[in-house]
């Protein structure tokens, strides 16, 4: 059997309100943005629910479950289509849901048909105002006890027949799973993995986690779990926190004081990454910045901000790369004409499958690495003012990494585009540089690579410009 | 444990790890050619290889498994 869904925040706001998982990867945008996904991701229990609400319709005898056990292979956004796929085998379900054409979780769960004595369970709500662990470290031997909740008329709302058919302890220990990950440990800044859950012979008073083992090298944390109708254990990730770039005063000890105070310079995508490194270091070179962004508007403002405080000019302008003739308008509006243009608007760039090419993909790494390129060079032509442009490209079009072929095929798209304007223009200069794997949002991983500070390299590259 | 062994074990893992139902690897298999095989299913296979053979990898190790074989190299070098 087969089914499709898209989950929208108003649902990922109700799956929070219920688990009490307000983990804000799975809640704010803005939070989530500066993740791996680069937006909202749904809770892998979330998935998990839905998958077994919908499952068990199709079996009206089975009333709790004996074994769970579940992987969490590939993040899934809101407003992404999720197709689901089960096969009942007598008691025994088989599920699993794609995202993107990949495999996003497998489930396999065996159910009985025989009731079970079920303890009661807590009817309050959670507090939405608690905020998840933040710790950096997590020692062994962390250990809480928790609460089986369940609000029984919203959980009827979203998941109907496991409200139904299972012991609320069970459903609510389910949910305690995404809770106890998301909030407790590893917490805030934690992927989840898999589940693996059994009926306990002998049944545990209280629910509670404790973490019994943290693999150092890939931050893999497992936890014991109990609760009286579920137990086994959780696997989840520490995931790298967000990168946060070198302050003003950092990176003006790398320039010298006016060197780029000759420079009206427009950085294209300013508000954090390379765009950022970029504004602080010719800024601190006495460069008259503007920066755009689209939509981290509050890191753009905080920039600005950093940059006053230093003495120096920057200033912000919101611009949306799918129509970015507004955004110029504004920034050229007071007769402002830019003598460098910097350009680093990228979607998330890890978006690509081995061997699979997907043309939607490809299409939306070119509307940001050659359509809005385009666009705004044309616009900014218009003016009749010369200027430099620096379009960073990547090493990944010589390495063709295997996932990354439309990343790079747009890429040398843009290169291609760089190279024809350059001759068909005489005076349009425009430097490309084959950048490295940079330190960046972007580039952080759960396994275990190398990232190259992306200062340095800049900052020659600027340098090389204005020379 | 001879290698064949080991060749079968680490396919079992694999394909458990990636749920490729019995889809045949071979030595010269690698993520390259399977899909699924991304960075974050490779963490899993290589926590279950060492639960399985009762060993840790150095990260140095992890750079040079590029393929089934190059995996079963290794197990054998800590056997």
């Amino acid at each position: 059997m087969k089914t499709l869904r898209t989950f929208t925040i108003d649902d990922q706001l109700r799956f929070a309100k219920l688990s009490g998982d307000n983990n804000p990867m799975h809640t704010d945008p803005g939070f989530a943005r500066r993740l791996m996904l680069g937006k909202i991701v749904v809770h892998g229990v979330h998935t998990l629910m839905w998958g077994l609400d919908i499952a068990l319709a199709e079996n009206k005898t089975l009333s709790h479950i004996s074994q769970l056990k579940v992987k969490f292979a590939k993040a899934i956004g809101i407003d992404e289509e999720v197709s689901l796929e089960w096969e009942w085998k007598g008691a025994s379900l088989s599920l699993k849901a794609h995202v993107r054409h990949e495999l996003a979780m497998t489930v396999r769960a065996v159910f009985k048909s025989e009731s079970i004595d079920a303890p009661l369970v807590s009817r309050s709500r959670f507090d939405k105002d608690v905020l998840p662990n933040d710790a950096d470290s997590l020692e062994l031997g962390l250990r809480e006890n928790l609460q089986l909740t369940l609000d029984s008329s919203l959980c009827k709302s979203l998941f109907p027949e496991l409200l139904s058919r299972l012991p609320d302890a069970q459903t609510a220990a389910i949910l305690l799973t995404s809770k106890t990950i998301g909030m407790h440990c590893p917490g805030l800044h934690s992927i989840f993995s898999g589940i693996s859950l059994t009926v306990p012979g002998e049944r545990p008073e209280y629910a509670r986690y404790e973490l019994i083992d943290f693999d150092e090298r890939f931050s893999f944390a497992t936890l014991d779990f109990q609760t009286p109708l579920l137990t086994g254990t959780l696997t989840a990730f520490q995931r790298p926190k967000p990168v946060e770039q070198p302050d003003f005063s950092a990176l003006s000890q790398m320039v010298e004081n006016n060197e780029f105070n000759e420079s009206r310079a427009l950085v294209i995508g300013g508000s954090r990454g390379l765009g950022e490194v970029t504004a602080k270091l010719l800024a601190a070179g006495g460069a008259d910045i503007r920066i755009t962004y689209h939509s981290g508007k509050a890191e753009a403002d905080k920039l600005c901000t950093e940059i006053a405080e230093h003495g120096r000019s920057c200033s912000c302008f919101q611009l949306d790369i799918s129509s970015p003739d507004q955004g110029m308008d504004a920034i050229l509006e007071d007769g402002w004409l830019p003598t460098d243009v910097y350009y680093y608007p990228t979607p998330p760039i890890f978006q690509g499958t081995a061997g699979k090419f997907s043309q939607e993909l490809f299409e939306q790494f070119c509307l940001f690495y050659v359509s809005a390129f385009s666009s705004i060079l044309t616009r900014l032509r218009e003016t009749g003012s010369a200027f430099r442009v620096l379009y960073p490209s990547t090493v990944a079009v010589d390495e063709l990494p295997p996932n990354m072929m439309e990343y790079a095929a747009a890429k040398t798209a843009g290169e291609s585009i760089c190279k024809s304007l350059s001759r068909q223009l005489g005076d349009l200069a425009i430097t490309i540089t084959r950048f490295p794997r940079l330190d960046t949002d972007q580039t952080v991983s759960l396994y275990p690579v190398r990232n190259e500070p992306p200062a340095p390299l800049i900052l020659a590259t600027l340098r090389e410009m204005s020379n | 444990m001879h290698k064949d062994q080991i060749f079968q074990t680490v396919q079992e893992i694999i394909q458990d790890a990636l749920d490729l139902e019995n889809q045949p690897l071979t030595l010269a298999s690698s993520a390259k050619d399977i899909e699924r095989w991304d960075s974050v299913a490779n963490i899993g296979i290589i926590m279950s290889i060492e639960q399985e053979f009762g060993f840790k990898f150095d990260l140095s190790e992890l750079d040079t498994m590029n393929t089934v074989g190059d995996i079963v190299e290794a197990i054998e070098k800590h056997m």
